[in-house]
Formats: structure tokens, sequence, C-alpha cells
């Protein structure tokens, strides 16, 4: 059964990371002393340019990767490896091929052997897969895939929901589509989520925070808060001040 | 409705083409006042049976129609080469006996020999078969282990580049020389020629898989390796490795075959030496014939299982 449950509190602790190049002996610092809290059942968005780490942040998260100084704590338990608290949907979909939408689903549960038909049931539902549910992934449209997607990054029940860039390969009205989904899903579950996106519209219709990161090497230049209530008005004043308070942090509020 | 029928009659044309083979065959004087058998009508009679209740179905099953109308004009033609094959060997003598048997004749001597030959295959498959595993098993575990393990790949990989090209054929002296069993040179001959396909489909096919899947395994709960090789490598790599196995079931076939004809004392191309060596040619013939049933059945089994295990693709 999906419960209403309350994810994680996540804790980000001077995070850095250097990259190093064997070839040319030198070293590429991508991300300095990172740290920020995302709190229990909270939505957090970075924003910043291609480059600026963000996603390297999001894999130290994920456990993917070491960070080379600091850490991160998940309800103060060092993260040391991918953890089956954490959810993950990644920038491109990556839905294995060779499994149906339904078995692609299934595949977290039958790892820590608990499917159960019932739960995917309800996720498939969740997400208006049903009919879909025997498809192979590449006869899904992007929109769909992308659902699915999502479908098996719940079906864990993750406390946290890590998103690089989940909707960036999507047309504007799918996209839209899709990010009211994310909301229902984010406000059923609870789930702590943290999403990385380059889409500042994005980031202020979704989230509670927007972290800005500057580039070379990756820190936290500002945190905004996005003190709206749910559902957002894309057009409302409040909206496009929050708009361009994150404009001017990137410095793309030119003056006409 | 009236329109669909006739559209439908389209289906009959095999079986037209099938009834005037047979009229050809039963009303045409042979040349020479050779003997004909009944055994090529009887092939020619079931073949027609087949295309007119699938002609009479498609009326009724549109899957049927389907299936027929894209094989109308094969069915037609196999007909038509039959009767073509017939009237220059047995009818006209254009093609005349020993070098040029007709239809029936090669048909009736495949009848008449059936045991021998049916023996020789069961030996080449015996053969082909015992080989294509162990050259499947070695193939999969260098493979596997290359795939998996940079320094197990670090050997094997200019090893298969210097002599994975090299035909089988080529070591065929010195297998012989050093198997214990003629037999056994046929085995490892055949395992050679499916070794190297198959390693290095599994090997490339590893090495493709975007890391990314791996990565997603990880976060839904996979932790070892062998959790990772069994769900993520294994589906992902199945369709080079069928490549593979597609691959090397021919050059297993080619080996086996020129193996038979230098050593082996049975197996249908030991058959072919073996008549060849009495000038019987329809007996050559009538193996050659046998040689294409046997591996388009195997090719289809092959097929059959790509299907059921691949089938995403």
């Amino acid at each position: 059964m999906i419960e209403k449950r309350t994810g994680a509190g996540l804790e980000i602790d001077g995070v850095s990371k250097i990259f190093a190049n064997h070839r040319e002996k030198s070293e590429l610092p991508v991300l300095q002393g990172v740290s920020f809290q995302a709190e229990a059942g909270s939505f957090v968005s970075v924003i910043g340019e291609s480059g600026c780490g963000k996603t390297t942040l999001l894999r130290i998260i994920a456990g993917l990767e070491q960070a080379s100084e600091g850490e991160v704590r998940l309800d103060g338990i060092t993260v040391n490896g991918p953890n089956r608290r954490c959810g993950m949907m990644f920038q491109k979909n990556i839905l294995f091929p060779w499994l149906t939408v339904r078995e692609n689903i299934e595949f977290g549960p039958k790892l820590l052997k608990r499917k159960s038909d019932e739960h995917t049931e309800k996720l498939l539902q969740m997400m208006h897969l049903e009919q879909f549910a025997e498809v192979y992934p590449d006869k899904l449209s992007g929109g769909m895939a992308q659902r699915a997607a999502l479908a098996r990054a719940l079906a864990n029940e993750p406390e946290v929901l890590l998103l690089d860039e989940p909707l960036g390969a999507l047309d504007a009205l799918t996209r839209m589509k899709l990010q009211d989904e994310l909301l229902r899903v984010w406000n059923y579950h609870g789930n702590t989520v943290v999403m990385v996106t380059h889409d500042i519209d994005e980031a202020i219709y979704m989230s509670d925070r927007i972290i800005v990161m500057s580039l070379r090497p990756g820190t936290i230049k500002r945190v905004i808060p996005v003190p709206m209530a749910h559902p957002r008005s894309r057009i409302s004043g409040e909206f496009i001040e929050i708009r361009n308070a994150v404009l001017e942090n990137l410095n793309f509020a030119k003056e006409g | 409705m009236r329109g669909r029928k006739i559209t439908r009659l389209y289906g009959m044309i095999p079986a037209a083409a099938g009834i005037l083979a047979l009229g050809e065959y039963y009303y045409l004087p042979n040349y020479n006042n050779q003997a004909g058998t009944e055994v090529y009508p009887a092939f020619l009679k079931i073949l027609l049976a087949c295309v007119m209740l699938l002609g009479v179905l498609s009326f009724f099953i549109d899957p049927v129609w389907e299936y027929l109308r894209e094989h109308v004009p094969w069915y037609t033609v196999i007909f038509l080469i039959f009767l073509i094959y017939d009237h220059i060997t047995l009818k006209k003598g254009i093609f005349t006996l020993p070098m040029f048997p007709g239809p029936d004749k090669l048909m009736s001597e495949m009848v008449l020999d059936r045991g021998i030959l049916l023996d020789c295959a069961k030996n080449s498959l015996f053969l082909l078969f015992r080989g294509y595993l162990l050259g499947i098993f070695t193939g999969l575990v260098c493979g596997l282990l290359a795939g998996q393990f940079s320094g197990v790949r670090y050997w094997i990989a200019p090893l298969l580049k210097v002599i994975g090209p090299i035909p089988a054929v080529t070591w065929m002296a010195l297998i012989f020389v050093l198997a214990p069993s003629l037999a056994m040179g046929c085995v490892i001959m055949v395992a050679y020629s499916v070794w190297y396909p198959v390693t290095s489909g599994t090997m490339n096919g590893i090495l493709r898989v975007d890391k990314a899947y791996y990565e997603a395994a990880q976060m839904l709960g996979a932790r070892s390796s062998l959790q990772l090789i069994r769900r993520v490598t294994i589906p992902m790599i199945l369709p080079d490795l069928f490549q593979g196995l597609v691959a090397g079931m021919r050059a297993a076939c080619a080996s086996l075959m020129i193996a038979e004809m230098m050593g082996v004392e049975s197996g249908l191309a030991w058959y072919i030496t073996w008549q060849r060596g009495w000038g019987n040619f329809t007996k050559m013939y009538t193996a050659v014939a046998a040689i294409c049933i046997t591996f388009l059945i195997v090719d289809f089994i092959l097929n059959v299982i790509k299907r059921k295990v691949i089938r995403w693709k």
C-alpha cells in the first residue's frame, strides 16, 4: 500500500568535489563547500548554468559519487553509497528497454523482495499508465516514459526523491502537465524532493526554496525562498518578482 | 462483399500453379521413355493441399488472408520452378542423367536412401551440437570475463583480433593431428568457429551497456555485482549474444561440412564425398538437399528461441 509518509530530512554539509585529470596532472574543482538543508517534506530546487556541478551534487546526495570533502546526512545518518531511502529520476529517461512498463516499476520491489501486484497497480493508476502497463519503453512517448520513470522511482517508497532535470527533454505543454503531476505525487507522499533544473519557471512553480549556484567551482550563490501557496499562478506579480530575483542572481537581468 | 471475394481469389493462384505442375508431370510424355515414380507427385500433392487449405481458409479468416497475400508470389514461383525443372530434365531431356536428375529421380532416391541419410543427418547434428555447445560455453565464459574485468580483457582482446578472423579450416591439419579422435577433431573445429563470434558478441555487448543503467539499478536497490550482472548486463546483451549465436551457427555448419569431408566416417558431407567416389550424382544432390533441409530447421529453431527471449526488440 502507498501510505502518506513524511520524507527524511537532508543535510548537505560542506560538500566539495574535485575531479582529477590524470593525463594533464591537473585537478578540476567542481563543487566547493556546498552546504544546505532540506527539511523533511520540503521541495528544494537547484538551479545554475550547465557545468556548475548541480548534477554532481545530486549524484553525491544519491551516493553514486563520493564527495572529496564534507558529507551528506539523511536524518543524521551519513550517506555512503546508493541508498534505498533515495529514489532518483534521471536526466534522460532510462527505463530498462528489455522490460515492460509494469516490469520496470516492479524492478525495485523485486530486488527488495516485496513486490505486490496491488502496489504496482496503484502506481500505474496514479501515473495514468494502466493502458501502457504491458508496453515496452521504446513504444512510449516522452511524457509517458517520464511518468513511468517516476512511477519506478516511487516504487520503493523512497523518503527522498532526487530529480535530475526530470522534464528537460519534454515539450513545454507536456512539461507543465507533468509538473502538476509531480506536485500531486509530492503532496500525496510527502517526500523530501531535491530537483536539479535549468528551467527557472519550473523551479519557482514547484519548489519551496531555490538554490542558485555559481560557476566553477560550483558554490551556492544565493538561496531564494518561494513563499507562495499551491497551486501557484505563473502570471502573478509575486511569481514574476521571484523570477526577476533568480535572473538577477544568474546575471541575466540585463536592462533592455 | 463481392469485391472482397474476388480479391481473395488471388490467394488461389499458388494452387493453380500447383495443379499445372502436377498436370505437366502426369500428362506430358517422358524423354526416352524413362519411368517415373509416385514420389514427386506425392510431394507436389502435399504442397498443393497446403496452399489449397490456406486459399480456402483465407476467404473466412482474415489473418490467414493477410499471411497468404504476402506469400502468394513465392508460393506460386516454387511450383513453377519445379515445373520448369521437371520439364527440362525428365520431359525434354535438355539436361540428362547421370549429371542432372529430375525432381522425381532425386526425391525417389532420397526416399529409397532415407535410412542412411537420416543416420548421416543424425550424426552430423550430433557432432554439430557438441561442438556448438562447447563453443558457446567457452565463448560465453571468455566474453563475460573479458567484458566484466579489464584485466582479462587486456589479454583476450588482442587474442581475439589476431586469431578470431582466421577460419577454422586453416587449423584443420593441426587439429586432426592433435585431437584424440576424428570425431573429437570435428567437435573442436566446430567449437573453435563458434567461440570467436560468441566471445566478441558477448564482450562488445557488455562494453556497450550504458553505465546509467547500472546506476538506475543501484538506485532501485541492486547491491552486489552479481545482481547487476543478472538484472542488467545479461538482459541487455542478449541481442548481441544471439547475433553471435546465429553467426556462430553459420560458421559451425561450414566447418562441420569441411571437417566431415576430410575425416569422419559418417555425416551428410561424408555421404557426399562417398557418393562422389561412386560417381552417383543423384545421391550427391540428395545429400545437398538433406543438408539444406537440416540447417533450415536448425536456423528456424534458433530464430524461434530468439523471438521468445528478446521480445522487446
